[in-house]
């Protein structure tokens, strides 16, 4: 289990779904002061995310996110997905010298592949149906 | 190597402990907090059919559960879910469930045009080029010291707890890129570093809906409407907002003499 790391990135910590993949890996969150300094973040943002941390029972690592991860020497990670670009870019550098899989959680509506992208109300005339229902349909 | 502090006596112990490893952080903590059961506390008080009536109002049923939102502490799914289940018809829980949408949609585009987030998706609709709004965030502004009060008020929420309403998130992003002629870019780093939501796809794709580069008209409002939506949380007296008094007509002319385009 210790080989296999579930890395957590703060755009993603549900405390069920970490739960699910614990048997399976360990899950591990690394405070990277580069990674929040280039976001701008406050101390407000930060506090909000480490008490987030303290809830999910879970280690957390001071220092660079690459220099962390290579001294825990995992055959393989795995993160869930984000569309937030520095996490993506974060997990491309990662995937330079890790093997990394990304877990997409359960999509809001389903059976929907989206193909215009200018304009909401498009989105959800084709959507609402399926997400007006409990867990966004079949 | 050796994990960090996960148990603390009280907040203040982690407060400083978050301070001590951050030094460089500015502010000081929200009163809003982060984990898994604030946001059940969140959850359980949703009310669907009192959100439909009232969520545009500052003093109304709102969740308060983006924070945990953005970072994943629930799911769209879980909140739609338990929206559902507190309603006898789904129909009672649209509004709700179709603002969790946009942010479904918001997160799919930034999926699909990542280089949509800080770029200009169209052109701006309000009969000005891009390159006539400043680049940078008026101080006056960013400390909340501007001649509106009202304005002067939900910037303050923002740097004291890191959280407001969206509609004042509209009135700000209006009030800075259409009133003051600033590119929304400016405004929108400057939320996300103080927003505890603050959240690429859905704070910069909602700038630029404001702005009208990803929509077909300006967003802009008046001092009547911050009257009728906020009067009761924030100041709207007149001589201290006189920047937003007119009507929507005179307003228009003002803040787009060149006439609002259309795209068509």
């Amino acid at each position: 289990m210790a080989d296999r790391i579930l890395w957590l990135h703060d755009k993603y910590l549900m405390k069920s779904a970490i739960d699910d993949l614990r048997p399976l890996m360990r899950p591990v969150f690394i405070w990277d002061d580069a990674y929040f300094q280039s976001r701008g973040y406050t101390l407000k943002r930060l506090v909000f995310i480490y008490e987030t941390l303290c809830d999910l029972d879970i280690e957390i690592f001071h220092g660079p996110t690459l220099d962390v991860l290579t001294s825990l020497a995992p055959k393989s990670i795995q993160v869930f997905h984000s569309a937030d670009t520095t996490v993506k870019s974060l997990i491309a550098q990662m995937a330079q010298d890790f093997d990394i899989q990304v877990v997409h959680p359960a999509p809001f509506v389903k059976n929907f592949e989206m193909s215009e992208y200018r304009r909401f109300f498009k989105y959800w005339n084709a959507t609402n149906k399926s997400a007006l229902l409990h867990d966004g349909g079949v | 190597m050796k994990p960090l502090q996960t148990t603390f006596s009280d907040r203040n112990a982690l407060i400083e402990h978050v301070a001590s490893l951050a030094p460089w952080a500015t502010g000081s903590a929200s009163p809003i907090q982060g984990g898994e059961t604030a946001a059940e506390h969140h959850l359980r008080a949703i009310d669907p059919v009192d959100y439909g009536k009232t969520r545009n109002y500052g003093d109304g049923r709102i969740t308060r559960l983006s924070p945990y939102l953005h970072h994943g502490i629930v799911d769209l799914n879980t909140v739609r879910n338990h929206a559902l289940r507190a309603v006898e018809d789904p129909k009672q829980a649209s509004k709700l469930i179709q603002e969790l949408a946009w942010r479904d949609f918001w997160q799919r585009v930034a999926d699909a045009h990542p280089d949509w987030l800080w770029q200009d998706v169209e052109p701006y609709k309000t009969g000005f080029l891009a390159d006539t709004y400043a680049t940078t965030l008026p101080d006056d502004i960013a400390q909340g010291q501007t001649d509106v009060a009202c304005l002067n008020d939900f910037i303050h929420q923002l740097l004291n707890t890191g959280y407001i309403h969206n509609h004042a998130r509209m009135y700000i992003a209006s009030y800075i890129v259409h009133f003051r002629r600033v590119k929304w870019q400016a405004g929108a780093r400057w939320f996300l570093q103080h927003l505890l939501d603050g959240d690429e796809a859905s704070n910069n794709l909602s700038w630029q809906w404001v702005a009208s580069t990803f929509s077909n008209k300006p967003y802009f409002f008046n001092l009547e409407n911050v009257q009728k939506f906020f009067g009761t949380t924030v100041d709207t007296a007149l001589e201290r907002n006189r920047a937003l008094d007119a009507d929507y007509e005179t307003l228009a002319k003002r803040l787009f003499p060149h006439g609002i385009t259309q795209d068509g």
